[in-house]
């Protein structure tokens, strides 16, 4: 039925195949929530545990170093870079679905980590010996932390469209079969 | 209070709560998000501005006091979700919910181990443990209490279109 099409970019979408972008996008989005929250763990392990050394520099190529040099701050790294990272496969299977309030939220969510990005090498600088800044490195922790719920709040807000859409797509679009193609989320 | 659309549906747990009384229980989610917005800003603040260096955070500091607050309303609310899911046979939602509040008490025993053992990064290895758990707690907490409001949001869309059917 032609009701039942989604056309974005050339590609039709019937019902099913609908269902079936969005089962993806969820589990995506469950690997992502983990990320995040492996995030928050790894970061609050560097926050209590971990000290600037004094040897290191406020040059880039110390710096960048630093990422490397401590497990949690590694692992904090590592699970920033993935759980924004995860936001591009949902762009992209937003965009087939025709959610454009996802593909916007997510775009939200890597941008606003992109801040965060710049803003945890800004405390290590901050906090180096040659620089020894207390205010700013604070100041940057502070913003870092406050992006990092910012991205999480944008990628909360996408899950409600898609659990909408999902709804939709299973009781109206395949309204001869209520109840049928459940993927229960 | 008891919904027209039978909880048994294919593949979805609408229970038997009124449409009314789920819209007001989603409300109470909202409001619980604005409440764990505004404890992770205290936290942080807590975090960064007070105990980053040697100075100690008491029990009886301002934003500490408002911060216990936060959490006790979030305790509630996620308890009151709980049992309406319990009550009311929303299996998932019961589940995620007393899920949310056990990662909430666990996070509490930690923030008072950290306050008790000296409330400063400088004060020992179980001041960091119990910050440590609080904050990764909180954040388990958050997303579990998220994960029951998309299962409130979804019954209620679930039963709008069907009512709207059989209208």
């Amino acid at each position: 039925m032609p009701w039942q099409k989604h056309r974005l970019s050339g590609v039709d979408l019937d019902g099913e195949a609908l269902q079936r972008t969005l089962h993806r996008t969820f589990q995506l989005l469950y690997l992502q929530f983990a990320f995040y929250w492996a995030t928050i763990a790894a970061g609050m392990f560097v926050n209590y545990y971990y000290a600037v050394p004094g040897s290191v520099t406020p040059t880039v190529g110390s710096i960048f170093a630093q990422f490397f040099a401590a497990p949690s701050l590694f692992a904090h790294v590592l699970f920033a870079v993935l759980s924004s990272g995860m936001s591009i496969p949902i762009i992209v299977l937003a965009r087939r679905a025709r959610l454009t309030k996802v593909v916007f939220l997510h775009i939200g969510a890597i941008s606003s980590r992109l801040v965060g990005f710049v803003m945890g090498p800004l405390f290590i600088y901050y906090s180096t010996g040659a620089i020894g800044d207390a205010t700013s490195a604070s100041l940057a922790t502070f913003i870092m932390a406050c992006v990092f719920l910012i991205a999480v709040i944008l990628t909360f807000m996408s899950r409600i469209f898609i659990v909408r859409e999902d709804v939709r797509i299973k009781y109206v679009l395949s309204s001869g079969t209520l109840g049928g193609g459940a993927i229960g989320k | 209070m008891e919904s027209r659309v039978k909880p048994s549906l294919p593949g979805e747990e609408i229970g038997t709560l009124s449409l009314p009384s789920l819209r007001l229980a989603l409300k109470l989610c909202y409001a619980n998000f604005v409440a764990y917005l505004l404890l992770y800003f205290t936290g942080m603040y807590i975090n960064i501005y007070i105990t980053s260096g040697v100075n100690p955070v008491g029990i009886d500091d301002p934003t500490n006091m408002i911060h216990m607050i936060l959490s006790s309303v979030i305790f509630v609310i996620t308890l009151t979700v709980g049992v309406v899911g319990l009550l009311y046979r929303m299996k998932k939602v019961a589940l995620f919910s007393f899920g949310a509040v056990l990662c909430l008490i666990a996070a509490t025993i930690g923030g008072l181990l950290f306050l008790s053992t000296g409330g400063a990064r400088g004060s020992g290895n179980l001041t960091l443990a119990g910050g440590w758990i609080m904050s990764f707690l909180f954040m388990l907490a958050l997303f579990l209490s998220y994960y029951a409001t998309l299962k409130v949001m979804r019954a209620i869309r679930v039963i709008e279109i069907l009512e709207g059917e059989h209208a």
